[in-house]
């Protein structure tokens, strides 16, 4: 780590704090640290009219103008001219600070007032090598089972048409005794309706009711977290780089090991970061999603009103035209403000959603 | 039947081969239990045929030095199994160079991910055990899943957690 020992950089605290590992100086930090880092570079021939004030002193924004001639000056170097002020750009502006060692640079008399909202960097790269999360908006991609074969492509028999009114019946008289709960005996009735549309689950009560799916979502939150804290000062749209699967059992939920059973998950969202004092802002708009594919594909039993049905049997509802298998869709928004990396959402805030 | 378990209880360590030969030898249990949990040494004749399924949905060959700590099938509208097994070190350094496991990166091997091993039942208390690793992976054609969990090794053995299902 370098020591500051310029006239420019030899005083200030935020520099010093910076060249010695903490937290890099970049886009939207406004402070008494950057006006003398805008001195510097102004001086070196970097010329930063726009944050030069009238009178002469730097404004102690890190904005476009402060940007721009500190990646030169990072290529000038043989750096990398990634716009981020650390310890070896630090370093490099105070030895070429030293060796010209002129007059002291003019700098404000005190810190420059915060202003209210900064834009975020022109085309900023992010390049975080995260093993879950990337910059984008494209959900990652998830398997659809192929499920019992062709809907409606053999003919439908009465035996089939009479077993299927049985089986409704049991579902929709009284569900907590014949069918283990309404999430399960709704997705049951969509596949009755033979639509084959999309179905929207409720994923708040199965997050409720459900331990699993619970530590899913907190662990789905987390993995964004890590990531978003490594994000630059900007508004950053994050995604899953692939999904991850659960399965509810059924000692945790019936109504849900029933309705649904393994399934995909995955996590996307915004991040507004900026700077308040030394410490990054985070409000964070996160959303997690669910898929399955509701399908009877062979090798599976369930047990619907005491009867013992088969995949087989059920599938075959299916491939008569009875009944449509369906793609299951789900998501829940959570909210987030926070400032610094030591003080974050609790799992029960991520759980329960207090902003939403 | 919608659910099918069959745990063989840590306390009765037994090889794999001597495994299957007891659990093919036991007498029957009682077919009405939607959930049945059976001790290795006490068990039906169905329950070789029970891990042999698991490790068969779970397209794994387990060593023959593998002793079965727990074993739980469970038939649902998506399938699932959980199989506890402690072997020699050097034998899951050998299986995790294999299919499915050496495709992971990694970076996921976490203690974090001991979440996906799914909820305690007999011996099978990943979160209760400490320093536990997990990662998952799709098998199948991404119609089903494998996590695996590791606990770090003792006496030269360690104690891996199969959690598989469909989805």
């Amino acid at each position: 780590m370098p020591v500051l020992r310029s006239r420019y950089f030899a005083p200030n605290k935020r520099l010093q704090q910076a060249a010695n590992g903490g937290k890099l100086m970049a886009w939207g930090e406004k402070s008494d640290g950057v006006a003398f880092m805008q001195a510097g570079l102004r001086d070196l021939g970097h010329p930063m009219p726009k944050s030069t004030r009238p009178n002469g002193s730097l404004d102690g924004i890190f904005g476009a103008e402060t940007f721009a001639e500190l990646k030169k000056f990072q290529g000038g170097k043989h750096l990398k001219a990634d716009g981020i002020a650390g310890p070896k750009t630090l370093g490099a502006l105070d030895l070429a600070l030293l060796s010209r060692q002129g007059n002291a640079p003019k700098i404000p008399a005190k810190p420059p007032k915060p202003e209210p909202k900064m834009p975020p960097p022109p085309n900023v790269p992010v390049n975080i090598n995260d093993l879950n999360y990337k910059i984008g908006t494209a959900d990652p991609p998830v398997t659809r089972d192929p499920g019992a074969g062709a809907w409606n492509s053999k003919p439908k028999t009465f035996s089939a048409m009479t077993q299927m009114a049985a089986i409704l019946t049991a579902t929709t008289q009284g569900y907590t005794n014949a069918y283990p709960g309404p999430n399960a005996t709704k997705h049951m009735n969509h596949y009755f309706g033979n639509s084959g549309a999309d179905y929207t689950i409720d994923l708040e009560d199965m997050i409720k009711s459900t331990e699993r799916a619970k530590k899913m979502l907190v662990l789905e939150f987390r993995q964004a977290q890590r990531f978003i804290q490594q994000l630059p000062v900007g508004t950053h749209k994050f995604t899953s780089k692939f999904a991850e699967s659960s399965y509810n059992y059924k000692g945790e939920t019936a109504d849900w090991f029933f309705a649904i059973g393994g399934y995909s998950f995955w996590g996307k969202g915004t991040a507004t970061i900026t700077m308040v004092g030394a410490e990054k802002k985070y409000d964070v708009v996160f959303e997690y999603n669910f898929f399955d594919r509701y399908n009877w594909d062979g090798g599976k039993k369930v047990d619907i009103a005491g009867i013992e049905i088969t995949d087989e049997f059920m599938g075959e509802f299916h491939r008569q035209g009875l009944a449509k298998e369906f793609d299951c869709y789900g998501k829940v928004t959570r909210r987030f403000s926070w400032v610094g990396d030591k003080h974050y959402p609790t799992n029960g805030d991520i759980v329960s959603g207090p902003g939403r | 039947m919608p659910d099918f378990a069959i745990a063989a209880k840590r306390a009765a360590l037994l090889p794999l081969s001597a495994s299957l030969l007891l659990l093919a030898c036991g007498g029957a249990g009682n077919s009405t239990e939607r959930t049945e949990t059976m001790n290795a040494d006490s068990s039906q004749p169905s329950q070789a045929d029970q891990v042999a399924r698991i490790t068969a949905a779970m397209a794994l060959a387990l060593p023959a030095s593998a002793h079965v700590d727990y074993a739980e099938y469970i038939e649902g509208h998506d399938d699932a199994a959980r199989l506890l097994v402690t072997m020699p070190q050097a034998d899951w350094d050998a299986m995790k160079a294999g299919e499915p496991f050496s495709g992971i990166d990694p970076r996921a091997w976490s203690t974090d991910n001991v979440v996906h091993l799914g909820p305690d039942a007999g011996a099978w208390r990943p979160e209760e055990a400490q320093g536990v690793e997990a990662a998952q992976t799709q098998i199948a054609g991404g119609r089903q899943v494998l996590n695996v969990g590791v606990a770090p090794p003792a006496d030269g053995k360690v104690q891996v957690y199969l959690h598989w299902f469909q989805l």
